[in-house]
Formats: C-alpha cells, sequence, structure tokens
C-alpha cells in the first residue's frame, strides 16, 4: 500500500507521514523541507494551487498510490479537492482520524457545524485532508529514499504580494493551563484582568472567536474551537464564555474545566467540571487575590 | 457583469438537538440559506451596485430549496437556477450538479461561500473551477477591484495574506469576515416572489448520483464533566476556585 | 437558540413569504434588539427623553413600521399579518415591549390614517413615520378617563380653513418621541366638533412638530412609567391649536367610527407583541426547568410546577390562535377588500385577542417569577421587565380589558339584554 502526501509545514508532514507508515503504508513526500519519509520528493516552495495540483497529479501518475493525503490547511484543502475532482475521486476533508481496514479507510470529522462527529468509510485509492494536529502518531522508522523535485511552474492566477502573518509564538498546543477569554469582557482594556490571572498561573490565553476575529482584540493564533486551536491543558478556565459549540469542540480534550459565567443557563455549563454562577469582575479580582 | 453564486440549503443548525440517550442527532428542522452562502451573495450584490449586471443565484438541494432560494432571490439574485431532486449529496456529485447548470449559461464570475457552515468540507470552489476548466481565488476577505475581464483579491490563509489577481471568468470563494449580509425586507421578500426560477431535475442534465462513501455513524461527541454548580459571594467563590486550581495543577 | 419552536401545525398556518418575513425580522431582532432591550430599559427607566434613537432607525432601515401602508407612501405594501408577525418577533426580542409597541403604534396608525384620511396628509406624515424621522400614535384618552370616548370634551372650532383645538390629552404613548426625532409627530385624536355623544366626535392628524418645528399651543408633560420604559408616556395640553383642514381624518363628526376601527386594527398589533413576549417567557422558563434543582431533583418535576406550565402554555397557544384569527380577518377587510367582510366582524375576533393575549403574558411573567424564586425579584433577573411592560396592556392601554369583555358580551348575548 502506498500512500502520497503533501503538506506545506514540515511539521504537519511528519505527523502524518509516522501516522501512515503506522498503519503500514509506503510513504511517499511531497516538500519543502527535509522530513520522514520513504521516499521523499524535495521541492522549492510554492504555493499556488495550480502548480502544487499539477505536481501531485505527476506524481500520482508515476507513484499510483492507494491514498493521496493533505494537511488540512486551507491550501491543503484547496488543492486536494482540485486534485480529488481532477482524478473523479473521492475527497474528505478537516478528518481528525484515520483507520485502515480492507481495501477502505474509515475517517472521523464534524458536522453539523461541530454539533456532532460523523465517521465515514470509503473505498481506496481516496484522498483524505487530515488536522495535521488531531492525529496522534508515534515515531516510526523510514527508509529516506531523497529525490530532487521541480514543480511545474503553471500558475493560473497572478500573485502580486503574500505577507506572512505576523503571529506570537503561541504555546496553547503545549500549555498546562490555559485561561479562555469570551464576549462575556465588556472592553479590551479589561484584558489586563484576565493577563493578570494567567501570569499567576503561568497560563496561556486563548479566546473565543468574536474576540479574535470580529474585535481583534487578541491574535487570530488564540483562537480556540472548530476553526481554530483544539486545546488539551490539564486546566482550562473559561471566563465569560457562552459555550457555543463551535468553540466547545476546541476544549473537549481539556482534564478539567473551570467555567465563570453570569448566566447559569449558558451552554458552556455542559462542559465545564466547575460551573461558577457570576460576574467575573467581581470574582477575578478576589481569585488574583487568592492565588 | 453576469455573476453566478452557488448557494447552499443547510439544516438550522440552531435547532438541530442531541437525543441525550443516543447522542444522535434530530434533523426534522427547516433549512435555510447557508451563511456563508450568504456572504457569497452580499458580494455579489455589492459588485452589481458598482457595476451593474445580473446575479444568478445556482443550487442544488431537497425540493425544500424551492423556499430556501427565496431567501437569495429577496437578499437581491436576479434570478435562480436550481435542482431539487438532488438529496443524496457529496462534493463530488454537488460540484457536478452546479457545473451542469453553470455550463447553461455564461458567467464573468461565479462566486461562493469558502465553505458549508454544517460540514466546513470547502471543496466546491476548487472542485466547480476544475470541472469547468476556470481559476479560482479560495478564501477571499476582500474583492480589492473588479473590472472589464480582471478581479483583484486579498485571501485569508492559514499563515499568510496574499493579494492575487486572476482573468475573468473565475471562481471566488468567501471567507465569513469579508461582510455582513443584508437582511432582506419585507418589500425585498414580497419581490421575490416574483423572479424567475429555473427549475431541473437530475435527469434534465443527464445526471446519474451514486454514492462514493458510507456514513458509519453520526453522533454528538460524549461530553461527560462534573457539572458542579458553585455559587455565592464572590470572595466565598474565588476561594474555592482557587482551591481546585490547587488541586489540579 | 429557540428552545420554544411552533408546533407543525395545519390551522394556523403561514405562506413562504410570512416565514421568510418572520425569519428575517427574527435575525434583525436578534442582531440589533435582543442582545440591547436590557439596557434600553434600564437608560430610559433612568431618563424617559433617553430614547432609543439608533434602534428606531435601524427599524426603519429594515422596514419594521408602517407595513401595511402604501409604497407610494413609503410603507412597505405588506398584509396585516405580516405586521402581526413583525410584532411578534420585536416582542419576543425586547419582552418589555417597548420597542414593539412603537413598531405597532407608528404601524397601526399611520395605517388608519391611510384607509380616512385626506392624500395631503398621507403624503406628508407617512414616509416620515415609515423612515424613522417621526411618530405616529393615538391620543384619545382624557382627564376624566380613556374608557368612555364618546364623553371626551377636547373641542374644535372651525375657523375658515383651519379648526382651534383646546382642551388636554393624557396617558399618551409618544409624548416625548415627537419632540425628539428628526421631523416630528403627532397623532391620530378626537376633538368634538359637534353636539354631545359618539356623533358629534371628528378625527384630527394632530401634529405636535414637524419639520424639525414645534406647532404652537401644545404644552407636553411627560410621565414616568413603571416598565416598557424607552417608548415615553406623557400628556399635552392644547391651547388655541391650530388645524388646518387637511388633517381632518374623515368626515367630520365621524370620527368615534375611524378610531374604533383604528383601535381594532392596532390591538391586533398590541396582542402580537404580547404573544411574542409570552414566548420569550416561556424560554425562560423551560431553561430554568432544566438546570434548577431542588431536594435533588429538577424542579419541573413537581407536578404543582410542570401542570401550570402546561396552564400558561395552553393559554398562550391558544392566544396565537386569537391573534392570527384576528389579523387574517382585518387582511380580508383591509387589504384585499374582500365584500363578503365587514369592519365590525373584527370587533369581537380584536377583543377576544386583546383580552387573552396580555392577560396570559401578565399572568405566564407573574408564574415565572414565582418558579424563578427570589432571584427574580433583584433587578439582575429581566424577568420583571417582561411583566411589568405588558402590564400597561391589562391596566388598559388599547382599551381596558372589560371593554373587550363587554364588546365579547354585547355581540354574543345581545346588546339589549345588557342594559
Amino acid at each position: 500500500m502506498k500512500a502520497l502526501v503533501f503538506a506545506e509545514k514540515a511539521d504537519h508532514l511528519n505527523r502524518i507521514s509516522s501516522k501512515l507508515k503506522e498503519l503500514g503504508f509506503e510513504v511517499h513526500a511531497l516538500s519543502f523541507a527535509e522530513v520522514n519519509a520513504d521516499f521523499l520528493y524535495l521541492a522549492g516552495p510554492k504555493y499556488d494551487y495550480a502548480s502544487i495540483t499539477a505536481a501531485i497529479d505527476m506524481l500520482s501518475n508515476e507513484i499510483r498510490p492507494d491514498l493521496v493525503v493533505f494537511s488540512s490547511t486551507k491550501l491543503g484543502k484547496e488543492v486536494s479537492s482540485r486534485f480529488a475532482q481532477r482524478k473523479n475521486m473521492t475527497c474528505i476533508t478537516e478528518c481528525l482520524d484515520l483507520q485502515l481496514g480492507d481495501s477502505s479507510i474509515t475517517v472521523s470529522r464534524y458536522s453539523l457545524g461541530g454539533k456532532t462527529v460523523t465517521k465515514i468509510r470509503t473505498h481506496l485509492p481516496a484522498v483524505v485532508a487530515l488536522v495535521a494536529d488531531a492525529i496522534e502518531s508515534k515515531e516510526q522508522s523510514f527508509q529516506m529514499n531523497v529525490r530532487e523535485f521541480q514543480i511545474p511552474d503553471s500558475p493560473q492566477i497572478r500573485t502580486v504580494s503574500r505577507e506572512e502573518k505576523r503571529r506570537e509564538a503561541v504555546g496553547l498546543k503545549e500549555a498546562d493551563v490555559i485561561v479562555v477569554v469570551g464576549r462575556g469582557l465588556r472592553k479590551e482594556e479589561d484584558l489586563k484582568l484576565v493577563k493578570e490571572l494567567a501570569k499567576k498561573l503561568n497560563a496561556e490565553i486563548g479566546c473565543t472567536r468574536p474576540l479574535s476575529h470580529d474585535y481583534r482584540w487578541l491574535p487570530e493564533e488564540r483562537m480556540i474551537g472548530l476553526s481554530g486551536e483544539k486545546v488539551s491543558p490539564k486546566l482550562l478556565i473559561s471566563i465569560g464564555v457562552s459555550g457555543q459549540i463551535q468553540h466547545a469542540v476546541g476544549i473537549m480534550n481539556s482534564k478539567t474545566v473551570i467555567a465563570i459565567n453570569t448566566d447559569e443557563n449558558a451552554p458552556m455549563k455542559e462542559h465545564s467540571d466547575y460551573f461558577i454562577v457570576g460576574d467575573l469582575y467581581e470574582i477575578l479580582p478576589e481569585l488574583i487575590k487568592n492565588l | 457583469m453576469k455573476i453566478a453564486v452557488c448557494v447552499k440549503e443547510i439544516y438550522n443548525l440552531e435547532q438541530v438537538k442531541i437525543v441525550r440517550e443516543t447522542r444522535e442527532p434530530i434533523l426534522d428542522v427547516p433549512k435555510k440559506l447557508d451563511d456563508l452562502s450568504r456572504n457569497a451573495l452580499e458580494e455579489a450584490i455589492k459588485i452589481r451596485e458598482k457595476l451593474g449586471g445580473e446575479i444568478v443565484a445556482i443550487s442544488a438541494g431537497s425540493p425544500e430549496l424551492r423556499k430556501t432560494i427565496k431567501e437569495a432571490l429577496a437578499m437581491g439574485a436576479d434570478r435562480a437556477a436550481i435542482v431539487t431532486d438532488f438529496t443524496e449529496s457529496s462534493p463530488e456529485s454537488a460540484a457536478l450538479v452546479l457545473s451542469r447548470i453553470l455550463e447553461k449559461d455564461s458567467y464573468d464570475l461565479i462566486l461562493l461561500g469558502d465553505a458549508s457552515s454544517d460540514d466546513y468540507s470547502g471543496q466546491m470552489a476548487s472542485r466547480v473551477a476544475e470541472t469547468l476548466n476556470l481559476p479560482q481565488i479560495t478564501f477571499v476577505s476582500e474583492i480589492r477591484e473588479v473590472s472589464d475581464g480582471k478581479i483583484t483579491c486579498v485571501r485569508d490563509m492559514d499563515d499568510y495574506i496574499e493579494v492575487v489577481e486572476s482573468d475573468l471568468p473565475c471562481v471566488v470563494s468567501v471567507t465569513n469576515e469579508i461582510n455582513e449580509p443584508r437582511i432582506p425586507a419585507l418589500k425585498d421578500i414580497l419581490k421575490a416572489s416574483k423572479k424567475p426560477v429555473e427549475n431541473f431535475s437530475l435527469q434534465d442534465l443527464g445526471i446519474e448520483i451514486s454514492r462514493s462513501y458510507e456514513i458509519v455513524e453520526n453522533l454528538a461527541p460524549a461530553v461527560d464533566r462534573k457539572q458542579e454548580v458553585i455559587e455565592g459571594e464572590a470572595a466565598e467563590v474565588a476561594g474555592k476556585i482557587a482551591e481546585i486550581i490547587g488541586r489540579e495543577v | 437558540m429557540s428552545v420554544i419552536d411552533f408546533p407543525k401545525n395545519t390551522v394556523l398556518t403561514f405562506s413562504e413569504e410570512e416565514e421568510l418575513f418572520r425569519e428575517s425580522v427574527r435575525e434583525f431582532c436578534q442582531r440589533h434588539i435582543a442582545p440591547n432591550w436590557v439596557e434600553v430599559d434600564k437608560r430610559s427607566e433612568q431618563n424617559p427623553m433617553d430614547i432609543p434613537v439608533d434602534i428606531i432607525k435601524k427599524m426603519a432601515d429594515q422596514g419594521l413600521f408602517c407595513i401595511p401602508c402604501s409604497e407610494e407612501y413609503g410603507g412597505q405594501g405588506g398584509s396585516y399579518t405580516m405586521a402581526t408577525i413583525a410584532m411578534e418577533e420585536i416582542a419576543y426580542a425586547d419582552p418589555s415591549v417597548a420597542l414593539a409597541v412603537y413598531a405597532l403604534l407608528n404601524t397601526g396608525w399611520p395605517f388608519a390614517l391611510e384607509l380616512f384620511g385626506t392624500e395631503e396628509a398621507c403624503q406628508e406624515i407617512i414616509p416620515e413615520v415609515a423612515a424613522g424621522r417621526a411618530f405616529f400614535g393615538i391620543a384619545s384618552t382624557e382627564p376624566q378617563g380613556g374608557s368612555d370616548v364618546a364623553g371626551l370634551k377636547t373641542r374644535a372650532e372651525k375657523k375658515g380653513d383651519v379648526y382651534i383645538l383646546n382642551g388636554e390629552k393624557t396617558f399618551i404613548s409618544g409624548v416625548g418621541e415627537v419632540q425628539k426625532l428628526e421631523w416630528g409627530g403627532g397623532w391620530f385624536t378626537l376633538a368634538r366638533t359637534g353636539g354631545e355623544g359618539h356623533k358629534g366626535l371628528s378625527a384630527f392628524a394632530l401634529l405636535a412638530r414637524k419639520n424639525g418645528e414645534l406647532s404652537d399651543g401644545w404644552d407636553p408633560t411627560i410621565y414616568e412609567d413603571i416598565g416598557r420604559h424607552g417608548l415615553t408616556t406623557g400628556g399635552f395640553r392644547l391651547t388655541d391649536f391650530e388645524v388646518d383642514s387637511k388633517y381632518l381624518i374623515g368626515e367630520e363628526n365621524k370620527g368615534f367610527y375611524h378610531v374604533m376601527e383604528g383601535f381594532n386594527l392596532a390591538r391586533i398589533v398590541v396582542a402580537a407583541a404580547t404573544i411574542g413576549a409570552s414566548r420569550w417567557l416561556l424560554e425562560q422558563a423551560v431553561e430554568w426547568f432544566r438546570t434548577r434543582k431542588l431536594f435533588g431533583r429538577n424542579i419541573s418535576s413537581f407536578q404543582g410546577v410542570s401542570f401550570k406550565f402546561a396552564d400558561m402554555y395552553a393559554r398562550w397557544e391558544a392566544s396565537r390562535y386569537f391573534v392570527y384569527r384576528a389579523s387574517r380577518l382585518a387582511d380580508k377587510i383591509y387589504i384585499e377588500k374582500d365584500p363578503s367582510y365587514k369592519p365590525l366582524d373584527l370587533n369581537v375576533p380584536v377583543a377576544l385577542a386583546k383580552n387573552y393575549g396580555p392577560e396570559t403574558c401578565v399572568d405566564l411573567a407573574e408564574e415565572v417569577m414565582k418558579w424563578y424564586g427570589a432571584y427574580a425579584y433583584t433587578k439582575e433577573a429581566p424577568i420583571f421587565r417582561a411583566w411589568l411592560g405588558p402590564f400597561s396592556y391589562v391596566i388598559g392601554a388599547e382599551g381596558a380589558q372589560n371593554i373587550m369583555r363587554l364588546i365579547i358580551a354585547r355581540d354574543i348575548i345581545g346588546r339589549d339584554y345588557l342594559k
């Protein structure tokens, strides 16, 4: 069984390769950097869908993989589905895990806006895009045959400019303690209170989508939820978060969840071990004093 | 400018409830036009306001779509072309159906949402563009300029912001941050009923749907939190929280 | 998330346009009203003249006023049922009903003006009301009481092309709004042009302020209400107040009949607002039942609670039937102009809706407060706001409850047997 993998990020590729190897695939990877693979096709970086799709197409004609795998980033989703359409194949994106069956695979992904997890089985060959952060894998050993590869330069659109998003190094993934803040916070200045608490607890700060994407009080990389980070700290303190399912799926793997909310009927209650009914503006100062 | 907007009907997710014991979703709820489809439509309306032209809403779905599509017409689409016997949906079959409808006319611009709010699969722009052999610009957070034969867009990608341009015709998918879709007023709703809707069947389009995958299960994730409620004076509550934190960290 | 969904129904049915309209009003309200109603109620409680002008403007832009008025007057060209749907949804988002009452007065009374008023008056007033730049409500109550319309004392003397009005009106909605909104506004009002009794009354469009200019001879006062803050109540004295004859509504000395038809129309949407507020209250109850435990059980496991809830739920559903039955009938008479239906046919259906809707709402609010317990008696829980607001309609705004009963009894038993 052969798998052909592409991801623009090396760490995504390594995770996915290990998972595929664990399942028994011979792993062929198209990469912009040195990564783990049985057969590595090392290429200069390119970010346009047309060139990458053409490259995957060439490699897949050569390798004849049973499974073509992408990282479920925006670029990964765009290329995987364009490629799948070219080959008239099924493609399943945003997969949270991958299981191998008898000439079939089974994947899980959220559906109904995060309300449910759907398990989907499809026959091989197939195309999938995996959420790299959700994939658990152990270290594997690979053959490491490396070959230089030229991605054909065949863009269909012109890039005028590309600017890296300025990102703080955010350690949400690794953090033991996370303080999450939501729309219960009234003003941007009040973040001070949350930061003070986080400092006391040596915690990372996360937030819900409105704070990062609508109000822009916190950078996007701190957003926790379906379309943001999925975290697994020992302790998560959720402050003024209503607990919409799109956010809640991001905290499901936390060990203990404490939530503070004025609305005792907030959906957040269901996702908390300890649900404190009260005003964050009264409780936080007291709590900071107590720590 | 002739603009096609591919829109999708989805379950009204707010009304979808979960059976507590079995964790199964109850899908006996009305359908509605997806929010991201409305972002795409809003963008089309803004372009029409500037450049004039026509907006055609295109969709494939259940018989209920005959009603749902009126939301698109009320928002501002001039007419609609739909298939209403498409119930076994997969991304590849949906792309095929939409492309067949799109082929019946010629468009300068094809707009859609970057995904749908129900399953967030995000394949439709790529698949439609590939089928029609058109360029695509996905995840667009701003349309900078549309003029004769050219479009310039800002793309909001995971780690970078990109400005790209493409010749028209082109397929463009938009993010939900691009705009705030208008809510149709009563006048618009009353007008919508008089706008033409072409209704095709899969047979008219010469399409046979075959399913390429199988849903093994679809259940709400098991949440098993203690849900212990703590109430009281701020100081007292803060003490309790500190105690829990001490235990857990 | 909606907790109370409308049950599947083959009797109370809505067209696709109506469903779509309900959805769009609900979405508008969730975006602009639901997050702000408590704040509006609190702010205007402090200062009644703190009128939510920004929200009124947004509601106008969304086309929520003058819903059944013709498009040529800037109305929405909708049916009366459309107006009813809108009011139900606005009150669901603002159960203090202040914003719903603003919208319903500015729907029912401009429509009554369109039915009976002069072309000139309609051209001048309705577009401003539809645009949220003017208020147009009803001013009939006088210091001696509101129910005895036929006995009112304000006089109008005709002098050439104008009428000179002298008198006093009390407990009038919109006294603040006409002063604060950009253009101004006024009321559908009654004054005596002839002899005693209801046959001596004429209706006028009385503009206290227009084009931003206050009219002479109009002295207002603002009251402090106990509920539905955000909509002002006040009174005014008229001293040689001049009304051009183009503002005479309908025929001279026929004003009583015109105002009664106007009341029928307005009462339908008042009842609609209370069923919207009731739905909010029912949801508060259900959410509470699902989370609140007493003696280790959900409180709704006590039949004293759940059976009472069932009774209240039944009254709410019954109220909805009354309300929409009346609105459909109003459509037959005033929108479709079907000759087999007459204005008088509305009397009993409207009285039933106006009697049952507000009483259900207020009784329900009281029950919900009891289920919530002490928490509901604090100002932190907003339930009391959904009690005090609708309570104005049990007290008698837009027609006293016992007048509604009288209308029903008179019609069913027979006028002669009630004397």
